[in-house]
């Protein structure tokens, strides 16, 4: 009985109260802006690049479902804990990370941190423009129309002397990383099989040891890679974030994961069509790849989302990765100006770096008869060889009393951390050695 | 805004094993990096 009137006062207010009720719904809006559109989900999405991609691809249609799909389910877990430091490091110390590695273990460190960073960088990008190549082929763009609007699109990000525009511009490009699902959706996979592969990890891959651990390592450094750190601790700093919005900046991180899994997982599933129909991939390789390998099993359509997914995936990686390096390079050069918001005239090394990686790297993929699907496979494994170091630098400096205070690493934090390096450093070693043993005559 | 213009840090002190450690792990990662090199060159066609 006392219900009745209480329902209708409620209801009565929900009429009356529609300011009211709009303004919480716009601040809901807000905030859930505010959690997609930051860093995490930038570095996360960014690093669902062109050959991340082509990695998660590779693997679907080398093996199909089984073992791959919750390996790489665990590397955007680990992905999560490694930027979650490294946001908090950004938060707390209001310093990017090649900054606080030159302020606090000195030059030597500080100059070999940001060289890794660099040369990683300058080969990822450079895989970007060949995924932006290929994608743009499929619709009959010619390479050097691709790398025009590659480069193009990084002067873009610097003009305007905005870091929310520039973030912005990503998280506008970002949104179409979900091309990939589309591309699963016409896949048809069987959602009795995906669940299955993901419980038991299951169909083990049946491969040479050399080729499990080239899309292993492979997979890792899709997923898990120096310039994330590099380039999530800069922007937390550009964007002003402190202590105070830690709780804000792990929701991120959280989603950036959650969303970059799903694409990535998208990305792998699309493909594995071409391994129940055992397509040789050998063929394609230097043409316009998986788009052109899947047209005649998923259509023209999902073929052609595949292709536009590519060129988003390489071009938002061409935002990030090209800010990451500029960030590392105006960090360590002193009174150097190191932030979106400069205009190129008061930060000429930070805007100058940000453009002229991207030129360079379209310079490369120009030049005729340069390896660029050789480059675009190993890139991932160099980046997954040089975090080891990268990762043992975040260790020390998320448990570092001094700068960190009460927001040092929790006992878990390091175990897993510590694992997370451990393995990627295993993994990395493993594949190595073995290729180079494979190499020596 | 950001807040890049904290005044600078002092240099962490590290005990002579932990430079040590890091040194390790760096001529590690060098050795690692050359062998990756080596076999990425040795598999390029031609």
């Amino acid at each position: 009985m006392l219900q009745q009137p209480i329902t209708a006062f409620a209801e009565g207010n929900l009429t009356t109260d529609r300011p009211l009720q709009r303004r919480a719904g716009l601040r809901r809006l807000a905030i859930l802006a505010e959690i997609l559109v930051g860093p995490g989900v930038l570095a996360m999405l960014g690093e669902n690049d062109g050959p991340s991609m082509l990695s998660y691809a590779t693997s679907g249609a080398s093996f199909g479902l089984g073992f791959f799909l919750p390996f790489i389910l665990l590397t955007f877990a680990a992905a999560y804990v490694v930027q979650e430091m490294a946001m908090r490091l950004g938060a707390v110390t209001g310093r990017g990370y090649g900054e606080l590695i030159f302020q606090r273990f000195g030059k030597l460190w500080g100059w070999i941190s940001v060289g890794d960073l660099v040369l990683t960088n300058l080969i990822t990008l450079i895989t970007e423009v060949i995924a932006i190549r290929i994608g743009m082929g499929f619709f009959g763009v010619p390479a050097w129309g691709a790398v025009l609007c590659a480069v193009i699109l990084v002067a873009a990000g610097s003009w305007g002397s905005r870091y929310s525009r520039w973030e912005r511009l990503c998280a506008g490009l970002a949104i179409f990383n979900a091309t990939f699902v589309g591309v699963a959706w016409f896949a048809h996979p069987d959602a009795a099989d995906v669940a299955s592969s993901i419980a038991t990890w299951s169909p083990l891959p049946d491969a040479a040891p050399s080729m499990f651990l080239m899309l292993v390592v492979s997979n890792i450094g899709a997923t898990v890679t120096p310039w994330m750190l590099f380039f999530q601790q800069s922007a937390s700093v550009d964007k002003g974030m402190t202590a105070r919005d830690l709780r804000r900046g792990r929701q991120n991180t959280a989603a950036g994961a959650v969303l970059a899994a799903i694409t990535g997982c998208a990305a792998f599933i699309a493909a594995t069509p071409l391994f129940t129909h055992h397509v040789d991939m050998s063929q394609y390789l230097d043409g316009t790849g998986f788009a052109e390998a899947l047209r005649p099993i998923i259509g023209v359509s999902g073929a052609g989302l595949f292709a536009l997914g590519l060129i988003e995936a390489g071009a938002i990686a061409m935002l990030t990765i090209s800010a990451s390096s500029a960030y590392a390079v105006g960090e360590v050069v002193q009174g150097a100006g190191c932030s979106f918001d400069l205009s190129p005239k008061n930060a000429p090394l930070f805007h100058g770096t940000n453009i002229g990686i991207a030129i360079l790297a379209g310079a490369v993929v120009l030049l005729p008869g340069a390896p660029l699907m050789a480059i675009a496979l190993n890139a991932n494994l160099l980046a997954t060889i040089l975090m080891p170091a990268a990762l043992v630098f975040l260790l020390i400096m998320s448990n570092d009393k001094m700068v960190m205070g009460a927001y040092v690493n929790g006992k878990w934090t390091n175990r897993l951390g510590i694992a997370i390096a451990v393995l990627v450093a295993l993994a990395g070693s493993a594949y190595a050695i073995n290729g180079f043993l494979e190499a020596l005559p | 805004m950001n807040n890049r213009d904290l005044p600078p840090l002092p240099p962490m002190v590290l005990s002579a094993r932990a430079q040590t450690g890091l040194i390790a792990l760096r001529v590690f990662l060098g050795v690692i990096t050359v062998m990756a090199i080596f076999t990425f060159l040795h598999g390029l066609p031609g």
